[in-house]
């Protein structure tokens, strides 16, 4: 499964994930099966617990009203799995902001696919941001799914560091903002691998076969083993990518990996079951808190990144996404922010506004020494093309 | 399924009043299964022929052959392995246990009483390469150091076999239990010797047991793609585990509707072979 | 002799595999009791309940740590009361018709019942998802009763079919000759014969709507039952609570079983 774990955007406590008690009644009622006793039954039963309800949510609903509803990826610091933290999260970012904030994209694909119809018709599904992965912004807004950014509402947008101001899809940034920058490196026991691992050739050794995992993030798994092949994923052709391929199939083949897998690859991880694994930097911090002896490295071929991006689908409410983008976007805010989900800001200034063990975690703020690329924005068709030479070699 | 006819009422029911009255009494659970069973059914056929026609079941083969083959000898191992394993305990529960047999019938059932999910998941804790279960095998020197359980075959097969042994051992159970205790004790008196009282009597009759048994743990266990999930590697994925994989993307909709429909027309196969032999009324 | 010898030789042979039976569900139990909530909100054994860490109840004092954890299984609850509602209904009459009457087509009928039982999970939430997809439906609770009404349908029917074979349904008659409109007749006399048998029905079938995962799955869309939500919760953390809400089910569904058993064994011997 291509989900990702990795959760920027991790406000804290609202509403848990899809459940709202208005659509429920909604639903309830639509049924037109349920007699009255059941009705009030429900009300009672799902009013009673819903600490996860925010207080009226988007009842305020006020042109003012700070309130945001938000996309995002599962966990990290979600409010499901860390509440005390969240909450910490929460008093430093959100103040006076109502957020929505909902886990609802699993994979870039998958998310896509499953709002389409919505997107298509310009239908408002339910979210005002969503934090896809850039290259899936990208394809948004060529198939017309986005709103521009109403710029007067977002004066922090300058505080886009300047080598993501302006790429290729989205000059000048009309459409979308990065939300967090993340790496793909190498996490890895050292007493249990037996040697020091420092590079992609270290990761295939023999001696680890059935012993790691790797991810199934096509643009990330194929950057890493481009990198590894002496091409550069920011500008490589479309063989060069199945050339990719063809050799992670090799590797899959032997027997190399123990399974090519979305996020839960930290769950063996964690066991100690898996001993090296290619993984995503906000979730080998969370795994390396609990297991000091874990070591994370980035290749010295060169490591991949990902940048999921802000952007508004047609049906959102575009002044609720501004006012959110630009709170954000304060390098007051983004300090904290940053520091407390472990990703790398793409705000300027934020890194100054956190504390000095945040400013010298390779997570949060990588060394100049580390290389990190970011994998070609594809045409529709190669994208096409080489997802399914990939999800063939790692599949079947 | 109805035997003909008898006068009054008694197995086969009263006739009633007016012919439409049982008809009223079946409609709106016939239309409730007619709609969101038989029509998806029938819909998952055509979506199957989508785009690439008869082709589609070309690609399912080539590219998920041996996905296809997996699951289907993941199933058989296990249902063979229930009927071996839970037809001495079956046995032993309904002629041996005396006052003990609700007790121990209550046993067999009680593991569906906890989460499917999280009594999947609880095999993770003894399998993985540092809990109990490895610790005990590397002691006794059957595994090496480095050597695995969890993701590896037989923790899927361990944990199949361990959802749906409960489906094997409860009808094996009923039939045997139907067995009329006399016959068995006029046995012995006929000369029969315990093996040949087995054989020639108690076999034969708890066989439909056996056979609805097998049905009730290959069909789950042709289907299920928990246990691979949480226990199993890229080496033993089954075709659930591909259809997860892919269901919300509407591009591969038709190519997993085949692949579906081939998991569909095997088992249905298996079923009306079963339902011919010895009647729906037996499997309900 | 040789039958004590093969008296112990099962016997032997049952505890090994009830013991096979039983460690998972010990774990889950044990493992409820797993660890401690340190001050900053995380568990002591870690994200996962995996390894043992130390005995404590705090998983069970914190039970509603997890708000959404806790919603997702309230929301489970519901749908599993209005789907048993809406399949005793259906279920009930199917089966009355099917036991009561005798008419053509009524082979047909059963094994139209039967196949839901036979078609693996997979297969029905799949054709559901398609047939959802393919007319613009949007999944979400009223998907996941439709779903969950689907399957236990058949259960109620066969289930209820099973315990109200052979009653004498004279007694209907009689008490309309007695002057009793059908609706009497039917609240007065079918209805006290029969509900027995449909209360079995509703529990287990109450049981199979709340643990359903793959079908739910399927068809859930952004809702997220109380399964799903493990599944989901499971790519980043399992907090021990998963275990308390698995053990309360356990010691809920045996109380029912077992107050069930009692009730009808004091019925029989009156």
């Amino acid at each position: 499964m291509t989900n990702r774990p990795r959760s920027p955007l991790s406000i804290p406590s609202l509403p848990a994930a899809g459940f709202n008690r208005r659509d429920f009644l909604r639903h309830a009622a639509a049924l037109g099966l349920l007699g009255p006793a059941l009705l009030a039954a429900c009300g009672g039963s799902s009013g009673s617990g819903s600490r996860d309800q925010s207080s009226g949510s988007t009842d305020a609903g006020g042109a003012d009203a700070k309130s945001v509803r938000i996309a995002s990826w599962p966990f990290y610091i979600e409010n499901d799995e860390d509440p005390r933290a969240a909450a910490t999260v929460k008093k430093l970012i959100d103040a006076g902001w109502d957020v929505d904030y909902q886990t609802a994209i699993e994979d870039n694909i998958s998310f896509s696919e499953k709002f389409a119809p919505d997107l298509k018709d310009g239908k408002d599904f339910g979210f005002d941001v969503c934090i896809p992965t850039s290259w899936m912004c990208a394809r948004w807004i060529s198939d017309g799914w986005a709103q521009t950014i109403p710029a007067d509402k977002v004066p922090n947008k300058a505080n886009v560091l300047d080598s993501l101001a302006n790429p290729p899809w989205d000059p000048g940034r009309a459409y979308t903002l990065p939300y967090a920058i993340g790496q793909v490196g190498i996490a890895y026991y050292p007493d249990k691998v037996g040697f020091e691992i420092t590079s992609m050739a270290d990761f295939l050794k023999p001696e680890l076969k059935g012993k790691v995992t790797i991810l199934s993030e096509m643009r990330d798994s194929v950057g890493t083993f481009m990198l590894m092949m002496g091409m550069n994923p920011t500008t490589a052709g479309k063989e060069d990518a199945l050339k990719a391929i063809a050799e992670i199939k090799r590797y899959r083949d032997q027997g190399h990996f123990k399974k090519i897998t979305g996020n839960s690859y930290t769950e063996d991880l964690n066991l100690g079951d898996t001993w090296a694994a290619i993984g995503w930097s906000g979730d080998v911090a969370s795994v390396q808190a609990e297991k000091p002896d874990l070591k994370w490295v980035t290749p010295s071929q060169g490591a991949m990144s990902f940048v999921d991006t802000m952007i508004i689908p047609k049906g959102g409410i575009a002044a609720s996404a501004a006012g959110w983008m630009n709170h954000i976007y304060n390098p007051v805010v983004a300090g904290p922010l940053y520091e407390a989900i472990g990703y790398v800001s793409p705000v300027k200034g934020a890194v100054d506004n956190m504390t000095e063990a945040a400013k010298s975690s390779v997570f949060i703020n990588p060394p100049a020494s580390v290389k990190l690329f970011e994998f070609r924005a594809l045409e529709k068709a190669e994208a096409a093309e080489i997802d399914d030479a990939f999800s063939a070699a790692t599949q079947q | 399924m109805a035997a003909p006819a008898k006068p009054a009422h008694g197995e086969n029911g009263l006739r009633p009043a007016r012919p439409s009255i049982p008809w009223i009494l079946l409609m709106p659970g016939l239309v409730w299964l007619g709609v969101f069973f038989v029509i998806p059914l029938v819909q998952l056929g055509l979506k199957s022929l989508d785009d690439g026609g008869l082709g589609n079941y070309r690609k399912v083969f080539n590219d998920n052959g041996e996905v296809i083959a997996r699951t289907f000898v993941y199933a058989f191992i296990v249902t063979v392995a229930a009927v071996l394993i839970g037809y001495p305990l079956a046995y032993f529960i309904s002629m041996r246990s005396g006052k003990w047999k609700p007790v121990l019938l209550a046993g067999v059932v009680l593991p569906f009483f906890v989460t499917y999910l999280i009594r999947t998941l609880a095999w993770k804790v003894l399998l993985y390469s540092d809990g109990p279960v490895a610790g005990a095998m590397r002691s006794l020197g059957l595994l090496s150091k480095n050597g695995e359980i969890l993701n590896t075959a037989p923790a899927v097969l361990g944990a199949l076999l361990y959802n749906f042994l409960p489906f094997m051992v409860l009808p094996i159970f009923v039939s045997l239990d139907k067995i009329d205790k006399r016959l068995l004790e006029a046995a012995p008196d006929l000369y029969a010797d315990t093996h040949t009282t087995f054989r020639r009597v108690t076999l034969p009759l708890s066989l439909p047991g056996v056979f609805a048994g097998s049905l009730l743990t290959f069909i789950p266990a042709c289907g299920d793609f928990i246990n691979a999930e949480l226990l199993g590697s890229d080496k033993q994925r089954m075709i659930g585990n591909i259809i997860e994989k892919n269901f919300l993307k509407e591009s591969l909709r038709p190519e997993m509707s085949a692949m579906s429909f081939v998991l569909m027309l095997l088992i249905l196969g298996g079923v009306l072979m079963y339902a011919r032999i010895l009647g729906t009324e037996e499997l309900a | 002799m040789r039958k004590w010898a093969s008296s112990r030789l099962l016997g032997a042979w049952a505890a090994v595999v009830f013991l096979y039976m039983f460690t998972p569900i010990f774990v889950v139990v044990l493992f409820s009791f797993n660890g401690r909530l340190t001050d900053s909100g995380k568990w002591s054994q870690g994200r996962y309940n995996y390894t043992w860490d130390q005995f404590s109840f705090d998983p069970w004092i914190h039970i509603g740590q997890y708000p959404a954890l806790t919603a997702a299984f309230k929301r489970s609850v519901f749908i599993a009361l209005v789907a048993v509602a809406i399949s005793v209904v259906l279920g009930t009459l199917m089966s009355l018709a099917l036991v009561k009457y005798r008419f053509r087509g009524k082979g047909f009928v059963n094994t139209l019942l039967v196949l839901p039982l036979t078609m693996p999970e997979l297969v029905l939430g799949f054709s559901l998802l398609n047939l959802f997809a393919s007319s613009g439906v949007r999944r979400g609770y009223v998907t996941i009763v439709i779903a969950h009404v689907m399957f236990c349908v058949s259960y109620i029917t066969t289930t209820v079919k099973a315990r109200i074979r052979g009653f004498d349904w004279r007694l209907e008659e009689a008490a309309a000759d007695l002057g009793a409109t059908p609706l009497t007749t039917f609240r007065k006399v079918t209805l006290p014969l029969i509900a027995p048998g449909i209360a079995a029905a509703a529990l287990l079938t109450f049981a199979l709507s709340l643990d359903d995962f793959i079908i739910t799955y399927f068809n859930s869309g952004r809702v997220e039952t109380y399964p799903v939500r493990i599944w989901n919760l499971k790519r980043s953390s399992i907090p021990p609570q998963l275990n308390v809400f698995a053990t309360l089910i356990l010691v809920v569904s045996l109380a029912l079983s077992i107050g069930g058993l009692l009730l009808q064994t004091r019925r029989n011997k009156r």
